[in-house]
């Protein structure tokens, strides 16, 4: 092995860095070589000087430097900092805290009534409105329908003497549901406590002569029959009419259980309807809820009532009874039938709910 | 075998080892948000990290004033060490950071001084390496204070060498440690540690 060689690898050596045999060669070389002997041993002295140099001490103040600074550090943290960190904490916090928020939002939103604005009805019910097109097509162009103002003329003149016993037997309804005053909530409850007065055939109005909240509600203030929100005038309280690209109300959607029930209904004997299938319902030991109702037209006399979903609960015993007499009021299409396939549970054991949609022909 | 030959295993840090276990159950105990847990680890390592900066640095207010931001950065960033290596060793690494940067900022301001100085036309003196001239190794045999003469010869050497000399043959490191440390590949860390030590050997030549 040659001196150059060896200087190079003098550290490797000493280290023990050196592979057996190379180190074999580096030690026969240094017992051969004084002078590379010199370098090794200089080299060895060396390194345990520095090994064996004491740590200087630390100045007292040190500890003490330190304290402050983390004091004074304390004193500065940023606001943001505060808000932020420790990012490991507070990001998954923040995040729980959005998600939450989320949830809440969504919650909320779900036990929210259907938006109002504009909307288009189902498909099903477009396609009811289409086969007589004539006036509720016009009405929802806004334009007037040909022979519209005869039969809201016709109306107004039938109105009336059947409105006032229209709203006699709504009255008794109220009186019964006012015994236990609730909140007032978009979809209304009537729970059978004692039984119906026999079915009147309704009046057919005009928007005008309808009181405020007949279509869709009936307000348990007091009693009597009043506005939702009396302070509203009697136009405001009218349905607005829907247009294309309205999201659907929950009840309007298909029924996530239940059976469904389609009913059609002349013209003539649509309004009522809802309050007839109501009593029907009360009278079997049933609960109904009455959702949205589809209208189209904006003017005085040009409401035309397109239809209406409610959902009836009933006791399976009076299930046959129920559609029978349901099945008297108009005529159920084949189509509207309850089908085999639907699942027949209800809200609670031993009762079936329906999700009646009321059309006119 | 030469019996002169040295151990076949390069020292391992063996103040690392002796001060893990201690070292562990404070860093413990500071997690857990003990009151005098961080004032104990500062006094455990506070020795070996002033030294370590006096011996970079060659200046005591320095070395005092970066030994504190190093422990002020570990109050900072214990909750996230992970124990992969001994406290003693990464406190060793943010100082070795801590005192390069420093280094850099004096060289850059002496850099300024002297363009400025030369502009100025009033002084044409030269870059003075580190270390005083008067604490020159070879001047310092007389007294014999091996360890004064050492410490001189370590300042006198240029700051990477002065690192790795330092690291290794008085702290201990492996050769991956520094590696990590100094964050350059193994071999070069290896080459350049045996020319630091050789340039040591010639300085110490007259009392080694």
């Amino acid at each position: 092995m040659e001196c150059t060689r060896t200087e190079n690898l003098l550290s490797a050596y000493l280290d023990g860095d050196l592979p057996e045999r190379e180190r074999e060669g580096f030690a026969e070389h240094l017992r051969q070589c004084p002078l590379c002997a010199g370098e090794e041993k200089a080299l060895k002295e060396t390194l345990s000087l520095l090994r064996n140099l004491p740590a200087e001490k630390a100045p007292p103040g040190l500890l003490e430097g330190v304290r402050r600074r983390i004091g004074q550090e304390k004193e500065t943290v940023p606001l943001w900092k505060k808000l932020f960190l420790p990012l490991h904490i507070k990001i998954p916090l923040e995040a729980a805290a959005v998600a939450l928020i989320f949830l809440l939002a969504y919650g909320v939103q779900k036990e929210m009534p259907a938006t109002k604005g504009p909307s288009s009805p189902p498909a099903k019910e477009m396609a009811a409105t289409k086969a007589p097109p004539s006036p509720s097509a016009a009405v929802e162009r806004g334009k007037p329908a040909p022979g519209a103002d005869i039969q809201a003329g016709r109306r107004k003149a039938d109105a009336s003497p059947r409105l006032a016993a229209d709203v006699a037997d709504r009255k008794v309804e109220a009186k019964k549901a006012a015994v236990e005053p609730r909140e007032e909530t978009p979809f209304e409850t009537e729970q059978a406590s004692t039984p119906a007065p026999p079915p009147v055939k309704p009046p057919l109005l005009a928007k005008s002569e309808i009181p405020a909240g007949l279509a869709s509600r009936v307000s348990t203030k007091g009693g009597t029959i009043e506005p939702a929100t009396p302070r509203e005038s009697p136009a405001k309280e009218a349905p607005e009419p829907r247009g294309v690209g309205e999201q659907l109300s929950r009840l309007e959607r298909p029924s996530p259980y239940g059976k469904e029930v389609t009913i059609e209904v002349a013209r003539n004997d649509r309004i009522g309807m809802e309050d007839r299938i109501t009593k029907l319902a009360l009278r079997l030991g049933g609960v109904v809820r009455r959702g949205g109702t589809f209208t189209a037209g904006s003017g005085p006399g040009e409401m035309t009532i397109l239809s209406e979903i409610m959902q009836v609960s009933v006791p399976a015993a009076s299930e046959a009874n129920f559609l029978e007499e349901l099945g008297r009021m108009g005529t159920i299409p084949p189509e509207g039938m309850p089908g085999k396939t639907d699942t027949s549970a209800g809200s609670s054991s031993g009762t079936v709910v329906y999700t009646v949609r009321i059309r006119v022909r | 075998m030469d019996p002169d030959a040295p151990a076949l295993t390069r020292p391992k840090n063996p103040v690392n080892e002796a001060d893990s276990r201690p070292a562990d159950l404070l860093v413990e105990s500071f997690r857990e948000g003990k009151p005098g847990a961080f004032d104990a680890i500062v006094r455990t390592h506070q020795d070996r990290v002033y030294s370590f900066c006096v011996r970079m640095l060659s200046d005591r207010e320095d070395a005092l004033d970066i030994a504190q931001e190093v422990f002020l950065s570990a109050y900072r960033n214990l909750s996230g060490f992970r124990g992969e290596a001994s406290l003693s060793t990464w406190l060793l690494r943010i100082a070795t950071n801590r005192c390069l940067n420093r280094i850099r900022q004096r060289a850059a301001r002496a850099a300024r001084e002297v363009v400025q100085g030369g502009a100025e036309g009033n002084d044409d003196s030269s870059f003075q390496p580190p270390g005083r001239e008067e604490d020159r190794p070879d001047r310092l045999v007389e007294t014999r204070e091996t360890g004064k003469i050492l410490e001189a010869a370590i300042a006198r050497l240029d700051e990477d060498s002065r690192m790795l000399v330092i690291l290794s043959d008085v702290e201990g490191f492996s050769y991956e440690e520094l590696a990590g440390a100094v964050g350059i590949p193994l071999g070069t860390v290896k080459s350049k540690l045996h020319r630091a030590r050789m340039a040591l050997r010639k300085m110490l030549a007259p009392v080694v």
